[in-house]
């Protein structure tokens, strides 16, 4: 299905009715608030972890191209090549130059966001290379055609039944709906794919700039195996993964991992600083480091550069109340949940996602989990300015506020409306306190919710009743 | 490969042409506030400390008094296995003898090169990869496992069952200690280090934590 944040309406109430997604939804999204909550919680300094954390970011930030520089210098000393793209067409490009330049057939890849974003898979694919993620959240993904609903957990939208039938439709998996079954069954497929890949293509969590080193955080051992076993090893990497120090390294990795999963450190955190070595015995012949770009600079010279200090952790789509329910695929987006309702707006142009900045109660919940402290309902805010100074909103809503403006200038007109508005939804509650259908176009707010009736008298009447009574 | 020069040059002036995002941004604190603490440091704490980690992330472990009852344990841990893949040298002198001695095959596995799925075919049925560790942190149960020279990274990556010498004097407290100690140096001179804390999981389906997905399911650590 062709997916489109502009359709996150429709593709949300189709969501809310959809049985199953609503079952692994529920599932999902309380196990990762609840191992946040206590991994975060058992720190008594927690919010001046997360200061620090954050300050670190903002201080890279503030030194992006420096470091960048200072980055390239010291892992391309060791033997790495640094290429950097504009956009996605050219990161894709340049990757797929490396795989032809080395004859590569079989591409094995570790989790990464940021190839989602630019979409390589099907770049390279069309090259008539074989690409195969083995990420098992990520390899499911692929072996059903669909998307990641999530950051770090992308199969979050799937119940272990359709996993099972999955796997025994394409895998000929014998039938069980044990994870561990299905985990092994995964296991065995991926280890021959690893074992003949040509080329490995990872992310990265961190650049560190001072020591001119990559870090991959894994738990299942995808990614060090992916950066490991064959001969060629690329990076893929926004630029805006850089920090400056490996003191400000050890904050962030450590308030990433208990904010993504609750754990104090991931089972793999791989630091790579450069290619294997001539004495290694093992280890990628050549690594590539393609730092990309694809609209972050822009971004980052305007007032929502904050979201650049994002580390990607998906704390913040699970503890949305709008993601619990609709998951990740009604964003329509690459990212989904609250940094996606600001990100993808961002990156697409915020006409082409117009009902994101609103697919959000303004709660709260998504900035108290960020483990840097990103002001996403701020941004949510600004962006439904921008949508409305750039006339992106619907003529019914224009013609509404340009109604409601006049009525709130005259007394007259004020007092009318009150009574008009006390009397019709005194007569549409039937004598309760609320209105479950308003006629007309105003059905459109009670579809969603109930309206309260108006009370019996206006103030103005209560107060002149008081001033006679006295 | 062309690498457009005017790619670099058109990112890096778009980002020094923007006044610094974060002009209030507090300068790096000092000392920095370390995530994790742990009150005692002295040896006995740490090990303490560590088991208590490690075993709670389902890693398996047994410390020994000497490092002949080490050798002794990691024969037995090893079983029936007839052949196992190891770094060269072990941090354990006399291993390789007493393997030997128990008819145990010791592959030194080298993999570098154009064709690799030969030599990776052939290393794959190996049950038992047997590695050292350059240390490990007490306070989040992680083993320091750098891969350089003979240490390879295949022993530890491969194999189902991984069995870690880590020597007790060898226990940092905590990432930001180890960092600030030799993290720096070691980064400069090793291609590759993984921080591993315990063995290979996943939650993919519905969050429920399966062990030994890619990586080694066990993970054994012999202190001597």
């Amino acid at each position: 299905m062709e997916r489109s944040p502009n359709q996150f309406p429709q593709a949300a109430q189709n969501a809310l009715k959809n049985p199953t997604l609503q079952t692994a939804m529920e599932r999902g999204t309380q196990n990762g608030v609840n191992s946040r909550l206590r991994a975060m919680g058992e720190l008594p300094h927690a919010d001046q972890l997360r200061q620090q954390g954050r300050a670190a970011k903002q201080r890279a930030l503030n030194h992006l191209p420096d470091l960048l520089t200072q980055f390239e210098a010291q892992i391309s000393a060791r033997g790495a090549q640094v290429l950097w793209a504009e956009d996605a067409a050219e990161a894709n490009r340049l990757i797929l130059e490396i795989a032809q330049k080395h004859r590569v057939k079989k591409v094995v890849k570790g989790k990464s966001m940021v190839t989602e974003e630019i979409g390589l898979n099907p770049v390279l694919e069309g090259a008539g290379l074989e690409v195969i993620e083995t990420d098992l959240g990520e390899f499911i993904v692929q072996l059903d055609h669909d998307t990641p609903s999530h950051i770090v957990a992308p199969i979050i939208h799937k119940t272990r039944e359709q996993v099972r039938d999955l796997f025994m439709d394409r895998l000929h998996m014998p039938a069980s709906d044990d994870p561990a079954v299905m985990t092994a069954h995964a296991r065995a497929h991926l280890r021959q794919e690893f074992l003949s890949a040509d080329m490995g293509i990872t992310g990265a969590n961190f650049l560190i700039a001072e020591t001119g080193t990559a870090v991959i955080v894994t738990n299942e051992g995808n990614g060090r195996m992916t950066s490991s076993l064959p001969k060629v090893h690329v990076i893929a990497v926004g630029i805006e993964k850089i920090v400056p120090t490996l003191e400000d390294f050890g904050t962030l990795l450590q308030i990433l991992t208990r904010s993504a999963t609750g754990q104090k450190m991931s089972v793999y955190t791989h630091l790579m600083s450069g290619p294997a070595s001539p004495q290694d015995p093992d280890g990628p012949d050549s690594m590539y480091v393609v730092l990309i770009d694809n609209g972050r600079s822009r971004i980052y010279g305007e007032q929502y550069a904050e979201v650049l200090l994002c580390l990607r952790c998906g704390a913040c789509q699970h503890v949305c109340p709008v993601y619990q329910n609709v998951g990740g695929h009604a964003y329509g987006a690459v990212y989904g949940g609250p940094i996606g309702s600001v990100l993808t707006p961002l990156q697409q142009g915020v006409e082409n996602a117009h009902p994101l900045p609103y697919a959000s109660s303004l709660c709260g919940a998504c900035q108290a989990a960020c483990p840097v402290i990103i002001n996403l309902p701020d941004m949510l805010l600004k962006l439904r300015a921008d949508l409305v100074s750039g006339g992106h909103t619907e003529p019914i809503m224009q013609m509404g506020i340009k109604a409601w403006a006049r009525v709130m200038q005259s007394p007259r007109l004020y007092g009318l409306g009150g009574a008009a508005a006390r009397a019709g939804t005194r007569f549409l509650s039937r004598g309760s306190e609320t209105v479950t259908a308003l006629p007309g176009i105003l059905g459109n707010w009670t579809d969603q919710r109930d309206f309260p009736a108006f009370a019996p008298k206006s103030f103005h009447q209560l107060w002149r009743e008081r001033e006679q009574g006295s | 490969m062309t690498n457009p020069t005017s790619s670099r040059e058109r990112i890096l002036s778009r980002l020094r042409g923007s006044p610094a995002p974060f002009p209030d941004a507090p300068n790096a604190p000092q000392p920095y506030l370390s995530v994790t603490n742990l009150p005692d440091t002295s040896p006995e704490a740490l090990l303490t400390r560590f088991q208590h980690e490690w075993e709670a992330l389902k890693g398996e472990i047994t410390i020994t008094p000497t490092p002949e009852a080490a050798i002794q344990t990691v024969i037995g841990l090893i079983g029936e296995a007839k052949q196992v893949m190891s770094w060269e040298p072990l941090p354990l002198p006399g291993l390789p003898e007493a393997l030997h001695a128990q008819g145990v095959a010791v592959a030194r596995p080298t993999v570098r090169g154009e064709d690799r799925s030969g030599p990776y075919a052939a290393l794959d049925p190996i049950s038992v990869g047997i590695t050292g560790a350059d240390g490990a942190l007490a306070t989040t149960g992680t083993l320091i496992l750098n891969t350089q020279g003979g240490q390879g990274r295949l022993p530890s990556l491969l194999p189902p069952r991984h069995l870690v010498l880590l020597r007790r004097d060898r226990l940092f407290t905590h990432l930001e200690g180890w960092l600030a100690a030799e993290g720096r140096a070691l980064l400069e001179a090793s291609r590759s280090v993984a921080l591993v804390s315990g063995p290979s999981k996943t939650g993919d389906i519905e969050m429920q934590i399966i062990y030994g997905v890619h990586g080694p399911k066990i993970v054994h650590v012999i202190v001597f």
